[in-house]
């Protein structure tokens, strides 16, 4: 998501990241990934109750997410000590001024998120309509 | 309710613990709101 940050800014919007932890967590993050973009922390999940986001063991342990994770790890990849709550998944939102949503995504379990052209096709779409252009 | 309405007033902090509420952030420009699964 971060790599989409230039195109993000280029279409006149902001990429806001809200995890789960303390702002401590945050401040890590945001100096070990040099994270430019806003970050923040819902230490209760709150913010991701209200949004609807998912928990619980099923979406964290499908066997989906179990396959997928055997193979990252064959790939080499690790996963460090998890900062909150691990059970909690995420998602995706476009919000507009005047509380309008244009993309919303629900990650149903781990290593699932929408991808990168998913969101920018979303914003060129928020762009067309912004500016008025007629629908072919 | 949508679910802008329902989070514009739910409060986070930043990562000096300062408290921001979630509508200010999309009041004047559109966001992308990417909630991730943690930090680690």
């Amino acid at each position: 998501m971060r790599d989409a940050l230039p195109e993000i800014r280029r279409r006149g919007a902001e990429l806001i990241i809200v995890g789960n932890g303390q702002p401590q967590h945050a401040t890590d993050f945001r100096d070990t990934e040099h994270v430019e973009s806003p970050l923040y922390v819902d230490p209760e999940l709150r913010a991701y109750a209200a949004a609807g986001l998912k928990r619980g063991l099923r979406s964290s342990l499908s066997p989906g997410v179990i396959l997928r994770g055997l193979r990252a790890f064959r790939e080499g990849k690790r996963q460090g000590a998890t900062m909150g709550d691990p059970w909690q998944q995420g998602g995706v939102f476009i919000i507009r001024p005047g509380n309008r949503v244009e993309f919303s995504y629900i990650s149903e379990e781990a290593g699932d998120h929408p991808s990168v052209e998913a969101i920018i096709s979303a914003l060129d779409k928020v762009g067309r309509r912004k500016s008025g252009a007629s629908r072919r | 309710m949508n679910v802008a309405k329902r989070l514009a007033d739910v409060s986070v902090l930043d990562p000096e613990g300062r408290s921001v509420r979630l509508g200010d952030l999309w009041r004047e420009l559109t966001v992308v709101l990417a909630f991730i699964r943690h930090f680690g």
